[in-house]
């Protein structure tokens, strides 16, 4: 079994309210309440949660930029509070805000990352343009980052994150902002990348981009895992069947939508564009007493499918309220 | 100390790409002092000559006894103004990648201080051939090669405490606004309540002699201004140990401040 990149153990980081910043006077907050991950060499643990669910204050701890207030973080077996710098050699870190310094090229962000990370000026270069290779940008190394559209830059931060051959690369949501282009030639690119034997901790709040690229899932909420597997075996995990129903004409606003979280079964009801979802233990009895509420009203179904759960579903009942794709 | 000294090389190269390319601003910053003497300097000249005041100057001529404050001063501008671009990397979250890998922390403030350094004095140089062709003259019987070297060693004593306590700034303060704030506020009464335009002995006694006194501004000046101009214009012995003891002890409290300052924002 491949050694591990990552081990994460009951990670804590409570903000003091007395301190200044973001929490100030609001009480103290606990950003991560008992955090537990671990990433095997080679392997891609997509890390997925709501808004304010904690992910980017874990990503930080991680990459050793926040102190927790208590647990462990080892990167390939090297505890980051006792040996940051050995830890901090074996890591490599992408922010989600893309910060190149304008004045700079291409190739002197690469050889500087390099030199932060205690490579020589020549092996610096060297490896420069090995990575200017590996993200495709041999034909804009001596142009200065200011000139390089969104996709681009992102290529750079990666090739940052890489130049020193790190053991476990930290993505805290690399593809916000993308365009389509840009976004699928990452997922390649992380593809890729785990075939090296890299470990790939890439925090997101897409579904998708979670399922495409994660060989585990950890869906985080409040601060701590709420669970972790690969994504089929958290949909495999996730009993039940998702009823969808497609209605003739518009959801009427009269409570229906109350009446049908309480049908035989149901576990949760969720509105769609032309109809709802229902989420249910038992399909069959669910199914028989949606047709008799359906008639009692005297609504008309266009058509009701059968389904099994898809990762989002799985996030919804683990995460507990409604998921936004996008940030608010 | 290795990596120290190839840490502290690798940032600060990326401030002399700096230098290089932000070339508009680096030629403003080289003029700017220029100002300082031609206006202000030209204005006391004929004033101190007309007024007989010579004597409260020691009789040097004022060009030159003003030059030492405007060296000193452009040194201090400059140090002050060092943790700018850290400022900026914080907000952009640069600082980061900084921060996330194994680099010496000292060698964040230090290549600041070093870039700084340099750049002052390519700035004080300039100032002293403009001020030469102005007619101000070394005339304290001192060596020239020795009162270039006293220049860019009190002047490198001063900038490195400036540079510590503005990375000290750059790091607690939530915005560049404040950063600029603090600074502008601070930066005339550090000038005015210096020895840069009269002597120490000739300031109002009370409390703007006693901060005077205190000010490391004034421990930069006055030795500098005995270099260039002789004893007499500081009102007798230099005490350059004085000073130079001063200085250092200024350093290392701004250096042990900035250092706390930074290792508390990583908590």
């Amino acid at each position: 079994m491949a050694e591990l990149a990552l081990e994460v153990k009951e990670l804590v980081k409570v903000y003091d309210p007395k301190k200044r910043g973001k929490h100030a006077g609001t009480g103290p907050v606990r950003a991560l309440d008992g955090l537990s991950l671990e990433v095997r060499e080679g392997e891609l643990l997509g890390v997925l949660g709501p808004n304010g669910a904690g992910k980017t204050t874990a990503m930080r701890t991680i990459a050793t930029l926040v102190r927790p207030t208590s647990g462990t973080v080892k990167i390939a077996g090297v505890d980051v509070e006792r040996e940051p710098d050995r830890a901090r050699m074996l890591l490599g870190y992408v922010s989600q805000e893309i910060a190149l310094d304008r004045l700079l090229t291409v190739r002197e962000h690469l050889v500087l990352a390099a030199r932060l990370h205690r490579l020589t000026s020549s092996e610096a270069r060297k490896r420069a343009d090995e990575v200017l290779a590996l993200v495709r940008l041999e034909e804009k190394a001596d142009v200065r980052s200011r000139k390089l559209s969104g996709g681009m830059k992102k290529r750079v931060e990666l090739g940052m994150g890489l130049v020193h051959h790190p053991k476990l690369l930290v993505l805290d949501e690399p593809t916000v902002g993308l365009d389509l282009d840009s976004r699928r030639a990452l997922w390649d690119f992380l593809q890729g990348l785990k075939a090296s034997g890299t470990g790939v901790l890439l925090a997101t709040h897409s579904i998708e981009e979670a399922e495409r690229l994660s060989d585990k899932v950890a869906i985080v909420d409040r601060g701590r895992v709420q669970r972790v597997g690969a994504p089929a075996e958290l949909k495999a995990e996730t009993k039940g069947d998702v009823l969808e129903v497609v209605l003739e004409g518009a959801l009427p606003d009269d409570g229906f939508l109350e009446e049908a979280k309480k049908l035989e079964g149901a576990r949760a009801v969720t509105r769609t564009r032309d109809g709802f979802e229902v989420a249910t233990d038992e399909g069959a009895r669910t199914f028989a007493s949606l047709a008799a509420l359906l008639t009692a009203r005297g609504r008309a179904a266009r058509s009701i499918t059968y389904r099994k759960p898809t990762l989002e579903d799985v996030f919804l009942r683990v995460a507990g309220r409604e998921f936004r794709e996008e940030p608010v | 100390m290795s990596h120290f000294l190839s840490d502290t090389r690798a940032l600060t190269t990326r401030w002399l790409i700096h230098m290089k390319r932000d070339s508009a601003s680096m030629m403003l910053g080289l003029f700017q002092p220029l100002l300082w003497l031609f206006l202000f300097g030209g204005l006391m000249r004929g004033f101190v000559g007309q007024a007989g005041l010579a004597a409260s100057f020691g009789n040097v001529d004022y060009l030159t006894f003003y030059t030492a404050g405007v060296l000193a001063f452009t040194m201090l501008t400059n140090a002050v103004m060092g943790g700018l671009p850290i400022v900026f990397d914080m907000e952009f979250g640069f600082i980061d990648k900084v921060l996330s890998s194994p680099v010496s922390r000292s060698s964040i403030v230090v290549s600041r201080f070093v870039y700084v350094t340099l750049y002052s004095l390519l700035q004080a140089f300039f100032v002293l051939a403009c001020a030469f062709l102005m007619g101000a003259r070394f005339q304290g019987g001192v060596e020239w090669p020795l009162v270039l070297l006293g220049i860019a060693g009190f002047g490198a004593l001063l900038a490195a405490g400036m540079t510590a306590l503005s990375l000290a700034l750059a790091f607690a303060a939530p915005s560049h606004t404040l950063f600029f704030s603090v600074i502008a506020f601070l930066l005339t009464p550090f000038l005015f309540v210096s020895s840069a335009f009269v002597p120490l002995s000739k300031l109002p006694e009370g409390p703007i002699r006693f901060v005077a006194t205190w000010n490391p501004l004034t421990h930069a000046i006055d030795p500098i201004r005995a270099l260039m101009c002789g004893e007499q214009a500081v009102g007798g012995d230099p005490s350059y140990v004085f000073h130079c003891v001063s200085l250092a002890v200024f350093d290392l409290l701004a250096i042990a401040l900035s250092v706390a300052v930074i290792k508390r924002r990583l908590d």
